[in-house]
């Protein structure tokens, strides 16, 4: 590890405890979160403006350079969260992973030299950089334009310590409707020192819950990376899904299969996921209700879609769930291309109330993005709160940040746990960001509403009609 | 109704009526402080509020001298309605009435519109400065379109558009749209019946509106035309006229020019419910089109769904004709700042990476002299959508761009993938090097509009299989723009499509 590497690192361990203390309202200082958190961000920006090819030469472009201040850092240094699909779908299509690691050495802040041979898709792909030490995780856009994220094992790691820090007095302080409760996260949370904390990370956490995932049992794609995380903290776990979501197939699944090689997998998926839908469903409520029957709580992960058609499954089938008190549901991902069916986040929360006998209060609900180490958490009062190891920040429609402490506009953050590639991005999503304290007890900078850009109308028989290549 | 009651701006208002079956509707008055205090309410990107009695659509003041928002508004009031109120199911009075009319009798009430709008060109000349304000189009542009407003709505077009796009079997359309015409043997006749028509317009081109009224009118219809945000004034200016040069005509008695917020389902369950018209004509963006395609399922629906343009640069470009390339491009480019079905996004050029590099060059300072020329407004979104393609997808590309201070104004990028979603659509040329332009074909598809080819040569050998690709015209590069009475639109003759063909 590098002098500079090990500063940063050093930082970042801070803030992580920062955050740890901001959660659970121990000795939370948010001045000196800031300051930790600006020194990261200045010193990730030397970091990638040595190590990073390409935010060097977008740097070198607009007049930055090594020291620039934190200020012109925020104005011309974010990047789109796109950044992470610069690359040119042929290579992928014609299977050049040569030109995709050219690629992906541009991105990150070593050169990812692997072995080539035998590398013929993206799973093999990220498998052998896995092997390296650089993990991807990707996720896939409507036209299938994949954004794939590398991290050092060194990222990766500081990404898992932050969240099991600040999440685990949040999911207390949430479950228990107090911040000194009884149960053993809560007595976790309460009598181990943060240092200890972090080392506890990847325990079983929540033995007295059994959780349900509505997806795959392995993949690297969006909500699949988290429930990978998560899965180890229950006491047992289970998935609607019981195989895994491959890089390839999916990428074939939405741009379309061309070889009898990529159909075949993508029947299967599509049989698995429409054709046996129903059988899926049920296959878990009976998982469900065999934990239930042997006292566990009940821990549900999903999109807001998965949910509704668990629920709807439930109804038709004429059946209940009648989980115990302290289950809980966490919704994370939006509708996204499942927006025609959207519902009300009050009528699908009084549905899953009323057909898994879960309290509206224990429902949650994340926001995160692959590109970001940081999962957050909706409180009872309708807030995401940010974590003190995130920048967040609010542009207008030409992308300049703005100051404030309620603003509308596109969401981009400031990354400081991201030193192995870039992590201060602008994201696709339009938000409202406020920043006071919250009645839940929370301060600092929290969304209170995540969607695309409201009020205007669309114009046009100019236009497009939808993705494509041109 | 005096013109100088609506239409006009004070304290920042924009009174706007609305024509509903031949009633010219006012808005309510209400102040400025009422209508500013609604807004806050929202942020900032909120352009529309209902109140009960009336409804607001806000535009940005843009300063025409810079060619940037102000940081003021420019509020359209305008009243609320009863969307039962739009619909006609008197089918006897409109047998009897509206669609017994002559091809003549259309032809008068046009030129007594004409007459209307030529004897008040101060109004519309004041129309035409309002419309301007908040108008993102040149002041050149708007100022010839203002001005062929008339040449838009005059009789010889009317004519040719009907008999060109209703002929059938050798007779001029007005012969059908008259009347019955003999089919087969003495007892068989044909007639192109008028329709019922619901209008949902755009407002990327300020023509749309007024050539969506024109082919309700020349159709002989009981129309609604939903007018467009960014292009309400020059629908309400005919309203106006129509009310005032022709109240009582059968045809602005069954006429309707209306605004409500796309997607208000108090108005659209209504209107797009079964029966409630024979023909649904929808412009619009991707989110509209799908919507009103979903809710009418049982009526005849016409979608003029988003399209683009492209330019096919020939190798023969760089044998000293780079120049004149150039320009006929650029033409094509700027036709509707980029904004219209047929401008050209993307280029495909043939040849090398260097000669893609030397087009590139040359469009970028045709392009500045054309900025020079014509000062464009750049909208904060494509500004933004500039950025953030140079810091994100497209920071492998390479760019040349024309700046005024920090702010974007036109250039090109030459990239090798493109997604065509991106395209920020304000004076960005991308630019896509290919061996041959046979290699340019297989980006060809129904998404595009049109195509110019230069040069001629190659356009006549690449003709046939281009539009077989589902392009709906291949013109000499320059000439995209090109448009004439009676013209195909999107591979339909529309009138044609609004007409119920009938045989009796």
């Amino acid at each position: 590890m590098t002098i500079m590497r090990e500063r940063i690192t050093d930082i970042q361990n801070s803030l992580i405890k920062a955050s740890y203390c901001w959660a659970s309202g121990k000795g939370s200082d948010p001045q000196k979160a800031r300051e930790l958190r600006h020194q990261a961000i200045l010193l990730n920006h030397r970091h990638y403006f040595d190590c990073v090819p390409l935010y060097r030469r977008i740097a070198e472009e607009e007049g930055c350079h090594k020291d620039s201040h934190f200020q012109t850092i925020k104005e011309k240094m974010m990047l789109s969260t796109d950044i992470f699909k610069s690359y040119q779908q042929s290579w992928l299509d014609d299977n050049d992973y040569k030109q995709m690691n050219n690629w992906l050495s541009s991105v990150f802040h070593k050169k990812a030299d692997i072995d080539m041979a035998g590398i013929n898709n993206i799973d093999s792909w990220i498998e052998r950089l896995e092997g390296a030490g650089i993990r991807i995780s990707y996720s896939s856009g409507t036209s299938g334009a994949f954004s794939f994220v590398p991290r050092d094992k060194e990222d990766w790691e500081l990404s898992r310590k932050a969240n099991i820090a600040y999440l685990a007095p949040l999911l207390a302080n949430i479950i228990m409707n107090t911040r000194a409760g009884g149960n053993i996260m809560n007595a976790f949370v309460k009598f181990m020192p943060a240092s200890g904390l972090l080392k506890a990370t990847g325990k079983k956490m929540l033995p007295g819950y059994d959780a349900a995932f509505l997806g795959f049992k392995s993949g690297r794609m969006g909500n699949q990376a988290l429930i990978e995380e998560f899965a180890p903290l229950f006491n047992d776990h289970y998935f609607l899904y019981d195989i895994e979501i491959s890089g390839s197939t999916l990428r074939s699944l939405r741009r379309g299969a061309r070889t009898e090689e990529e159909r075949n997998p993508v029947k299967t998926l599509k049989d698995k996921m429409t054709g046996q839908l129903q059988e899926n469903y049920l296959s878990l409520i009976d998982k469900i209700e065999k934990s239930t029957g042997k006292g566990q709580k009940i821990f549900i992960f999903g999109a807001p879609f998965q949910f509704k058609e668990l629920c709807e499954i439930l109804l038709t089938d004429n059946r209940k769930l009648d989980l115990k008190g302290k289950s809980f549901a966490l919704m994370g991902g939006g509708w996204k291309s499942f927006a025609g069916q959207a519902i009300s986040r009050d009528l699908l929360v009084n549905m899953i109330g009323e057909t898994l006998n879960i309290k509206p209060e224990m429902v949650l609900e994340g926001y995160s993005m692959t590109e970001t180490s940081a999962l957050t958490l909706r409180c009872r009062y309708g807030r995401f709160h940010i974590p003190p190891i995130i920048e967040p920040l609010v542009f207008d429609k030409d992308l300049t940040p703005m100051e404030g402490d309620d603003l509308w506009g596109a969401f981009g953050f400031m990354d400081a746990l991201a030193t192995s590639h870039p992590g201060f991005l602008i994201s696709n999503d339009y938000v409202h960001m406020v920043n006071n304290d919250c009645k839940c007890g929370l301060g600092g900078p929290a969304i209170l509403e995540i969607g695309r850009l409201p009020g205007s109308e669309v114009k046009g028989c100019g236009g497009i009609m939808g993705s494509f290549s041109a | 109704m005096r013109s100088n009651d609506v239409l006009t701006l004070k304290d920042g208002i924009i009174r706007i009526p609305f024509l509903i079956k031949g009633k010219l509707i006012a808005p309510p008055q209400l102040d400025r402080s009422q209508i500013e205090k609604a807004f806050s309410c929202a942020d900032s990107a909120t352009t529309y509020v209902k109140f009960s009695q009336a409804q607001v659509v806000r535009e940005p003041v843009i300063d025409r001298r810079t060619m940037k928002y102000t940081g003021g508004y420019i509020y359209q009031l305008m009243p609320v309605f009863t969307a039962e109120d739009l619909i006609e199911k008197d089918f006897d009075m409109l047998a009897n009435t509206l669609y017994s009319l002559s091809v003549n009798d259309i032809l008068k009430y046009l030129d007594n519109i004409l007459a209307y709008l030529c004897k008040n060109r101060i109004t519309i000349s004041r129309i035409a400065g309002l419309y301007g304000m908040t108008s993102e189009y040149p002041d050149a542009l708007l100022n010839k379109w203002f001005a062929s407003m008339t040449e838009t709505l005059n009789r010889k077009n009317a004519r040719q558009m009907i008999d060109s796009e209703l002929s059938y079997n050798g007779r001029k359309g007005s012969d059908f749209l008259n009347g019955w015409v003999k089919a087969d043997g003495d007892t068989i006749f044909i007639r192109a019946m008028p329709t019922r028509q619901l209008h949902i317009t755009a407002g990327n081109v300020p023509e749309v509106p007024i050539i969506s009224i024109l082919r309700a009118v020349l159709t002989k219809s009981a129309a609604v035309i939903k007018l467009p945000y960014g292009a309400i004034l020059p629908g309400a200016l005919v309203a106006l006229a129509a009310y005032n040069a022709t109240p009582d005509h059968p045809i602005t008695q069954n006429l309707s020019l209306v605004y409500w917020q796309g997607g208000d389902e108090s108005i659209e369950n209504v209107l797009f419910a079964p029966d409630a018209f024979d023909r649904v004509v929808v412009w619009g963006g991707p989110d509209t089109i799908a919507n009103v395609q979903s809710k009418t399922p049982f009526t005849k629906t016409i979608s003029l769904n988003p399209r683009y343009g492209i330019s096919l640069i020939g190798k023969e470009a760089f044998s000293g004709h780079l120049q004149e390339a150039v320009d006929r491009a650029l033409t094509d480019v700027t036709a509707y700042n980029q904004n219209a079905c047929v401008s050209s996004l993307v280029h495909y050029v043939e040849g090398t990476e260097e000669q893609a590099n030397e087009y590139a060059r040359c469009l970028q300072q045709a392009l500045k002299r054309h900025d020079d020329k014509t000062p464009n407004f750049t909208s904060p979104e494509a500004n933004g959508q500039v950025k953030r393609m140079k810091r994100g997808r497209y920071a492998d590309a390479k760019w040349y761009l024309n700046y005024k201070g920090n702010d974007f104004v036109s250039g090109v990028m030459i990239t090798d993938e493109f997604d065509i979603l991106e395209h920020p659509a304000s004076r960005l040329v991308v630019v896509r090097p290919v061996n041959s332009l046979d290699d340019a074909l297989k980006y060809v598809n129904q998404n595009v509009s049109a195509v110019g080819v230069f040069p001629e040569e190659r356009r006549l050998e690449l003709k046939d299989r281009i539009l077989a690709r589902g392009v709906s015209s291949v013109l000499p590069l320059g000439q995209c723009e090109k448009v004439f009475a009676g013209m195909p639109h999107d591979g339909m003759m529309i009138l044609n499509q609004l007409v119920d063909w009938k045989v009796g």
